[in-house]
C-alpha cells in the first residue's frame, strides 16, 4: 500500500520537477548541435544518383561548408534580421507551402552582395544584399529566385554534370578538375529559377516588375555618394588639416582581393549570378508574357515602405560593425563616412569613424597594414581605391594626428557616448601617452561601472 | 673496401633515421607576451577554457580537396590527448562544451564564436609566424613578441561571465600541396601557397580577454602519421615546455 502510495507521488513529483531539470540545460539550435560528419556519412550511404566517390565530395562539400558558416559566427540567429526573413519567406512562398518547409534561410554576416542556395535547401542571404535591397519585392525575388534553384534542382546537377566531366578528363594536363571552382549555374538554370521567382513572387502578392533592380543590385559596384572634398573636410581639424595629395588612387593589381579570412567565400559552391543584362531583358519579357498583370499587393507586405528603409538603415549599421569585427577597416571606415556624410549627427558612425581610425593606425605602426588593405568583401567601388589610396598612404603618426584631432572636433559637438569616451581614451593613449589617458579613462570608469570595456579600462589602472 | 662498405651502410642507416625522426627537430616555435611573464602564477591558478580543436585540410593535387571526413576520428583524439596531458601537467584546462553547469548560454556561445574568429584574425594579420622565412627555424625558439598581437577591446565581459579571464584555441593544419596539373599549379600560386608537398602544423593559442592580449602561441610542425600515439607524444611535449614556463 505504501509502495503503491509512494509510486502515485513519484509521477507527479517528476511532472512538477522537469521544467527545472529542462530549464538548467542549455539548449542551442539545431544548427550547432548538429554532428555534421554524422549527416555527411548517412547522406553519403543513401545516395542513389551518384556513385560513392562522387557523392562523398558532393556531401563533405556541403556539409563542411554550412558547419563552417555556423561555427564560425557568420551566420545570424534568434535577432531581428533573421526572424524577418524567416516571415518574408513564409510569405514569399505561401503558395508553395511544400517547398516552404523543404527550405531554410539564413541571414549571414558577409558584406558582399550576394545570396545563395545549397543543395540541401538551405538559402543563404548576405548582410550586404539586405543592406542594398531597396523594397521587400526586390528581396522576395531574390529570396523565390534561390528556392528557384532547390526546386529545379540546379546545384545538385550542375555538380553531378561536372564530377562526370572531372572523371572523363583524368589524367589530362588541362584538367580543371575544380569543381567547387567552377560551379556556376548555366545561363538556363538562372533564366529557369528567375521564371520561377517572377510567377512565384507575383501569386504571393509582391511587383514583379521590382527582379531587374534585384538584379542590378548584384551585378553593380557599390557606389558611394561622397566627393573626396567631402572625406577630406570630415577627417580634417585643428590639428591636421589634409588635402588632396593624400587621396592618390591605390594600385589595387600589385594585391588580391579579400583572402584568409573569407571562409565562406573559399567554397565555390557559393558563387553564382552571371549574364545579368541580359537575364533582365529576359525577366521584361517574361512579365510582359505573363496570363495576368500585377494588380498591386501592398498588403502582402512585411514591413511598410518607410519601416524597409529603417530596416535598411539598421542592416547598414549592422554591416558596418560586421565589417570591423572581421578587421575590415577600411572598407568599415568608408561606409561610416558615407554614412555620417548624408546623416552629420548621428553618433554612433561617428565613434564608428574613430574605432575604424584607430585600428588603422595600430596596424600602420606594426607594419601590417598591407593585409588590412588585402580585404575587401564588399567588392568593387568607386571611393575604395582612393581611401586605400589615403591610408597607405599617410604615416601612422599622421593616422594617429587624424584620429586625435577628429574625436577632439567631435567631442565638442556631441554628447557624453560610452564607446566615443572609452576610443578617447585609446587614442589619447597612443597620440600623446599613458598620463592624459589615465584621466580619461579614470572619467570613463566613473561613468560607467559597468561599462562594455570597463574590464580592460580597470586592467590599466 | 669492407670499411668503406661499413661506412657507406652507417651513414645509410643514419639518413633514415634521421629522417624519420626529423619532425622531431623541425619547426617549433614558442612566443610570449611581456604579460604572460609578470601574470604566470594567475595563469597556473585559473582555469583555461579551451575551444575544441580545430583541424583544416588542404589538398591541392588534381583537385582542391578537404577530406572533410578524415577529421572526425582526428578531432576525437586530439581531445582525449589534451585531457590526458592536462591532467598530467596539472594544467586546469576545460573543453567550453563540457563545463557542465557553467555551460555558456547562446548568447555566450555566439560571442564565444566570434572571439575564435578574432583570435584567428589577430594571428593572421599580425605577424604570422607561419611565414616562409620562421618556417626555416628548427628546434625550440622561446620568444617573447615583438608587437603582441591583440583582439578587439569588448570581450572583457566573459571573464566575469565565464568565470577566467584564458581563453585557447587548438588546432592542426594539415597541407597537401603537390599540385599535378597546370590549373592547379596557378591556383595554388593564387592561394599564396609558399611551399610544395606535404606538411602538419599543430598551433594552440592563449588569449586573455582582460587586457586583449594574445599572451602564449605555440606553433609546431608535426609528422605527418597523425595517430593517438603521436598526438600524445608531441602535445606532452608542447605541455611541459609550457608548465615550464609557468614555473620559471
Amino acid at each position: 500500500m505504501v509502495l503503491k502510495c509512494k509510486k502515485y507521488l513519484i509521477l507527479p513529483l517528476i511532472l512538477v520537477a522537469f521544467p527545472f531539470v529542462a530549464e538548467s540545460q542549455i539548449v542551442y539550435p539545431p544548427e550547432f548541435e548538429e554532428n555534421y560528419y554524422q549527416k555527411t556519412k548517412e547522406a553519403i550511404s543513401t545516395e542513389n544518383g551518384m556513385n560513392s566517390e562522387q557523392a562523398t565530395v558532393f556531401y563533405e562539400a556541403l556539409y563542411e561548408t554550412k558547419r563552417n558558416l555556423f561555427m564560425n559566427n557568420l551566420v545570424y540567429f534568434e535577432d531581428d534580421f533573421s526572424s524577418y526573413i524567416q516571415d518574408l519567406t513564409e510569405r514569399v512562398l505561401r503558395t508553395i507551402p511544400g517547398l516552404r518547409e523543404e527550405i531554410e534561410v539564413y541571414v549571414t554576416r558577409n558584406a558582399s552582395r550576394n545570396a545563395f542556395c545549397m543543395p540541401d535547401g538551405s538559402i543563404f542571404i548576405n548582410m550586404g544584399l539586405l543592406a542594398s535591397c531597396e523594397s521587400e519585392a526586390q528581396l522576395a525575388f531574390i529570396i523565390a529566385h534561390e528556392a528557384g534553384h532547390y526546386e529545379k534542382e540546379h546545384a545538385r546537377n550542375r555538380v553531378q554534370k561536372l564530377l562526370l566531366l572531372n572523371e572523363e578528363q583524368e589524367g589530362s594536363d588541362v584538367n580543371e578538375g575544380t569543381f567547387f571552382r567552377s560551379l556556376k549555374y548555366s545561363r538556363e538554370d538562372e533564366f529557369e529559377s528567375d521564371g520561377f521567382a517572377l510567377g512565384t513572387a507575383q501569386e504571393a502578392g509582391f511587383n514583379p516588375k521590382e527582379a531587374a533592380g534585384a538584379l542590378k543590385i548584384l551585378d553593380d559596384s557599390v557606389v558611394f555618394n561622397i566627393a573626396v572634398p567631402d572625406v577630406i573636410k570630415m577627417l580634417s581639424s585643428e590639428l591636421i588639416q589634409l588635402d588632396s595629395s593624400y587621396f592618390d588612387t591605390y594600385d589595387e593589381s600589385e594585391y588580391d582581393q579579400g583572402e584568409s579570412l573569407k571562409i565562406e567565400e573559399d567554397n565555390e559552391l557559393l558563387r553564382t549570378h552571371p549574364n545579368i543584362d541580359k537575364r533582365i531583358l529576359a525577366i521584361n519579357e517574361i512579365i510582359e508574357s505573363m496570363p495576368e498583370a500585377y494588380s498591386g499587393g501592398e498588403n502582402y507586405l512585411i514591413k511598410s515602405e518607410s519601416d524597409f528603409k529603417n530596416f535598411r538603415s539598421e542592416c547598414k549599421y549592422e554591416l558596418i560593425t560586421n565589417l570591423f569585427q572581421r578587421s575590415e577597416y577600411v572598407t568599415s571606415l568608408l561606409l561610416a563616412i558615407e554614412n555620417l556624410h548624408q546623416h552629420p549627427d548621428d553618433q554612433e558612425m561617428k565613434v564608428n569613424v574613430i574605432k575604424n581610425l584607430y585600428q588603422i593606425a595600430y596596424f600602420k605602426e606594426i607594419e601590417s597594414i598591407d593585409n588590412i588593405l588585402k580585404m575587401n568583401t564588399l567588392g568593387n567601388s568607386n571611393l575604395m581605391p582612393v581611401i586605400k589610396g589615403f591610408v597607405s598612404k599617410v604615416s601612422f603618426n599622421e593616422l594617429r594626428k587624424v584620429a586625435f584631432g577628429y574625436t577632439k572636433k567631435e567631442l565638442k559637438l556631441t554628447q557624453d557616448d560610452e564607446e566615443l569616451l572609452f576610443y578617447y581614451g585609446l587614442i589619447t593613449k597612443s597620440y600623446l601617452g599613458n598620463e592624459p589617458a589615465r584621466h580619461i579613462f579614470s572619467k570613463y570608469r566613473t561613468a560607467y561601472p559597468n561599462g562594455k570595456y570597463i574590464v580592460y579600462v580597470n586592467t590599466l589602472r | 673496401m669492407k670499411r668503406a662498405l661499413a661506412f657507406i651502410l652507417t651513414l645509410a642507416v643514419m639518413g633514415i633515421l634521421l629522417s624519420s625522426f626529423g619532425w622531431i627537430r623541425g619547426f617549433w616555435k614558442v612566443e610570449k607576451s611581456e604579460s604572460f611573464v609578470k601574470m604566470k602564477s594567475e595563469i597556473k591558478k585559473g582555469e583555461i577554457l579551451f575551444f575544441p580543436p580545430e583541424i583544416s585540410m588542404t589538398e591541392v593535387t588534381d583537385d582542391v580537396r578537404r577530406n572533410f571526413l578524415e577529421y572526425e576520428d582526428k578531432l576525437l583524439m586530439a581531445r582525449k590527448a589534451m585531457k590526458d596531458v592536462w591532467k598530467k601537467y596539472k594544467i586546469n584546462g576545460t573543453f567550453f562544451d563540457e563545463k557542465g553547469s557553467g555551460q555558456p548560454n547562446f548568447k555566450q556561445y555566439q560571442k564565444l564564436l566570434q572571439l575564435r574568429r578574432e583570435i584567428i584574425q589577430a594571428n593572421n594579420l599580425q605577424n604570422h609566424p607561419l611565414d616562409s622565412r620562421d618556417l626555416n627555424l628548427s628546434g625550440i625558439t622561446q620568444t617573447v613578441f615583438v608587437n603582441t598581437p591583440k583582439i578587439n577591446y569588448g570581450y572583457g565581459s566573459l571573464s566575469k561571465e565565464l568565470n577566467t579571464p584564458y581563453f585557447a584555441i587548438s588546432g592542426y593544419i594539415l597541407f597537401n600541396i603537390s599540385p599535378k596539373n597546370r590549373a592547379m599549379r596557378n591556383y595554388a600560386y593564387e592561394k599564396d601557397f609558399r611551399g610544395r608537398g606535404v606538411f602538419h602544423y599543430y598551433y594552440c593559442i592563449l588569449v586573455d580577454v582582460e587586457s586583449s592580449e594574445i599572451i602564449y602561441r605555440e606553433f609546431k610542425k608535426l609528422p605527418l602519421k597523425l595517430n593517438g600515439l603521436v598526438m600524445h607524444q608531441f602535445l606532452n611535449e608542447s605541455y611541459q615546455v609550457f608548465s615550464k614556463n609557468l614555473e620559471s
